[in-house]
């Protein structure tokens, strides 16, 4: 079995095929990110492709000084952010009326996660429906979330994005979980 | 609700939005991105070969031209009186090689 770092080589070294190691390994991670920004699972889908495209086209410049996880990170964040810029914001549904009309999926998928030890795959439905999820979050919230949660930056460099103190980043990240722990309380 | 409880939802809810590690359709998608890749490879491929083409195939005329011209340029037969004279061993009485420059 490969390590990360010999898969990485065996590409810059011309093994295109070894590519697909990198894309199993770290697809549900971009796709989240790409859903949580947004907010359409069909949309993420083909954004998350793109990203994985310009990895491999960029591939040869990774000299490793991060992880190959944090560098696409880094990528699929700017291209999400190319895309929202480049998109008009879409109409969506608030997330109380999301999670009234759609309370028995959500608590079902909420069970699903919650009674395995290792978290069963997410099918496509359970990424459309958190796509939807996403997209009836308040902005301010989903930002916050999108650069914690999904992207697992440190509170120093979530500052620095947000131009804010640490202690806003932090008053911040608090307000927003404990409205989503409001809207879901019903569900636990 | 005290911070313990709050902090378990949290927990809770947290893992099942954000902790998505897997999916039922990544072969699918690492399929089509593949596609994508090899695609790419291809154009990439035939890139590098053109830009070869573009400097080799120049290159490799200009030799075989120098080649054909240089076999076809007659040359030249040595003076045998010059070849005889720089290769006669020396007398120490004797320059045989003078004369033969002079009437050069």
């Amino acid at each position: 079995m490969l390590t990360e770092k010999e898969v990485i080589e065996a590409v810059q070294n011309g093994d295109v095929e070894a590519f697909s190691g990198l894309i199993r390994a770290h697809q549900a991670r971009v796709r989240l990110l790409c859903l949580a920004f947004l907010g359409n699972a069909a949309e993420a889908d083909d954004a998350a492709q793109d990203i994985f495209v310009r990895a491999f086209q960029g591939l040869e410049s990774f000299k490793g000084d991060a992880s190959f996880e944090t560098w696409i990170v880094r990528i699929a964040d700017n291209h999400c952010l190319d895309l929202l810029r480049a998109r008009k914001r879409h109409r969506t549904e608030s997330l109380d009326a999301l999670l009234e009309e759609h309370g028995d999926v959500f608590e079902s998928f909420l069970s699903r996660f919650n009674t395995a030890n290792e978290s069963p795959p997410y099918t496509p439905h359970d990424l459309d429906l958190l796509g939807r999820l996403f997209a009836a979050l308040p902005e301010q919230d989903r930002e916050i979330l999108i650069l914690r949660e999904v992207e697992r930056l440190p509170y120093e460099t979530i500052a620095d994005r947000l131009h804010c103190s640490l202690d806003a980043v932090k008053g911040r990240l608090k307000r927003s979980r404990q409205s989503l722990i409001e809207k879901c309380r019903k569900f636990f | 609700m005290n911070n313990d409880q709050e902090e378990a939802i949290w927990r809770r809810l947290s893992k099942a939005l954000f902790g998505v590690t897997r999916t039922t359709d990544e072969g699918l998608f690492t399929y089509r991105v593949m596609e994508q890749v090899r695609r790419i490879e291809l154009v990439l491929e035939d890139r590098t070969w053109h830009r070869f083409l573009r400097w080799a195939v120049p290159m490799l005329g200009a030799g075989a031209t120098s080649l054909i011209l240089a076999a076809r340029i007659p040359v030249p037969p040595s003076s045998p009186s010059i070849e005889t004279a720089l290769f006669q061993p020396q007398t120490s009485d004797t320059d045989p090689l003078s004369p033969v420059l002079e009437n050069f």
